[in-house]
């Protein structure tokens, strides 16, 4: 659930793109990097940002009786690092407001910065901390995953929050609506991931055993 | 996702594919701008009714149900939004609703607000879909790098935007063979099925890319996104109609405020 058109004033909807504008630019600055040292990245790069469209129109069951979708942004950070990730998010995020009606134009600053950099963020400094203590990989994915999903949706309480104050009885309001939907939706996208990475594993070895290490390493 | 289908073939189609993408995004950014300065229901119902007919001019005043099913998809999480922000605006109550553990209040400050809110939004979406029912993503794009964004994004952005297509092509295959071996049956059952899925679709567009790379290198692909027609770019008529529009809101704003008409 992005913020739609119409629902943050024009001075939060300003801020939220003046705060994302740098993450989104560093992001850029990542891809056109990966792609310069090695052009055939290029198609890669469209692949997951399709592969990441494709995935949140994947309609999950929910506790609440509806359905959800993935923001796949747990898997794009492990995967590909934050950086890129907001660039990602800014595309796919663009798609969805204008093919798809959900979030907006206005308001697409705020939602890069919740679910392309906040939610990815605080995924991969978990992602990294539980690389280097050594947590089996199923629950680091499924935290991973967890993290990004419920981090993203976090900030668009506080998001929301700032915009219809006062503050702290907003954000209990809207984290109250949330955790309805995004808490269960959390949890079933982490189960989601963590069998898919099983799966990748039995299916392909090499993938997993080619891009997940060899971005920890990078970074490290 | 059938929905991208139809709408990337409504744009093609459309009665206002040949105006400039650029002039159209303007004035459709131009709408909502003042739709959000504006202290007054009047500018968003305005914009609605102006984004409605030239949504309308767009599919010929043939509405699909796509349209239909998007602007009620939209609608739902609107007025989600719309309650919670008519509940947490502080002021005198006027509604109230008594829930066994739960009292949940409206002030009339909320109601308001959030009638704004949602009239804005209704308002966003039928300008977003006007120029989404308009406008195909590689004229999108185009419009993007005249308006100096770096063509590596734009390309991007359209690569992603095809690829999508080829994926979602996919995606409906595995999704009728996995329905017709009863792989939805049962929500465990379900996300397996789904991790399948997924898994097939990672392995098959990693396969995709190797091929599309080689594909591309053979033809000495050197970046960029060719079109055979090349859409037109920002007149000054354009610049002038969307000032005009942003003037003309701002006034009746300005109007509505002096005489105290429906304000927000």
């Amino acid at each position: 659930m992005h913020i739609m058109e119409g629902f943050l004033s024009l001075e939060w909807a300003l801020f939220w793109t003046v705060v994302s504008a740098p993450f989104v630019v560093y992001g850029f600055y990542r891809v056109r990097r990966i792609i310069k040292e090695d052009p055939a990245q290029r198609t890669m790069l469209a692949l997951s940002g399709a592969f990441i469209f494709v995935m949140s129109s994947f309609k999950l069951p929910s506790v609440t009786g509806s359905s959800s979708h993935p923001t796949g942004t747990g898997f794009s950070t492990m995967f590909f690092g934050v950086g890129v990730t907001s660039v990602m998010s800014l595309i796919v995020l663009i798609f969805q407001a204008l093919l798809l009606a959900h979030g907006g134009l206005t308001t697409l600053g705020a939602n890069v910065f919740s679910m392309g950099i906040a939610g990815p963020f605080v995924a991969y400094a978990a992602f990294r901390a539980m690389t280097k203590v050594r947590v089996p990989t199923p629950a680091k994915v499924f935290i991973t995953v967890f993290l990004a999903d419920v981090f993203t949706y976090i900030t668009t309480a506080v998001q929301l929050a700032l915009a219809y104050g006062p503050f702290l009885s907003s954000l209990t309001s809207f984290l109250a609506v949330f955790t309805i939907t995004q808490i269960p939706l959390g949890i079933v996208e982490g189960i989601l991931f963590t069998i898919f990475v099983d799966y990748l594993e039995r299916a392909r070895p090499d993938l997993t055993e080619r891009i997940l290490p060899r971005r920890v390493a990078d970074e490290a | 996702m059938d929905d991208m289908f139809e709408l990337d073939e409504m744009a093609y189609r459309s009665a206002a594919l040949r105006w400039s993408p650029a002039g159209k995004f303007v004035l459709a950014l131009t709408m909502l701008v003042a739709s959000l300065l504006a202290n007054t229901l009047v500018v968003p119902l305005m914009v609605l009714l102006v984004g409605t007919i030239l949504l309308g001019y767009s599919v010929r005043f043939r509405f699909p149900k796509v349209i239909g099913a998007l602007v009620l998809e939209g609608i739902g999480i609107m007025v989600l939004g719309g309650a919670v922000i008519a509940a947490v605006t502080p002021g005198e109550t006027v509604w109230a609703i008594d829930l066994a553990l739960l009292k949940i209040t409206f002030s009339g400050e909320g109601i308001t607000t959030a009638s704004m809110v949602t009239l804005r939004a209704l308002a966003g979406i039928s300008v977003m879909l006007f120029f989404a029912t308009s406008t195909p993503i590689p004229h999108f794009a185009d419009m993007l790098v005249r308006f100096k964004v770096p063509k590596l994004f734009a390309e991007l952005m359209v690569m992603v935007y095809r690829y999508s297509f080829m994926l979602l092509d996919e995606v409906g295959r595995m999704h009728l063979a996995a329905e017709c071996r009863l792989g939805f049956h049962g929500r465990m059952n379900t996300l397996r099925t789904y991790a399948k899925m997924m898994t097939g679709m990672f392995i098959r567009s990693i396969e995709t890319s190797e091929r599309s790379n080689i594909g591309m290198q053979c033809r000495n692909y050197q970046g960029g996104v060719g079109m055979l027609r090349q859409p037109q770019g920002m007149s000054a008529p354009w610049a002038v109609l969307c000032l005009a529009v942003f003037l003309a809101l701002l006034e009746l704003n300005l109007f509505c405020e002096r005489c105290g008409i429906l304000l927000g």
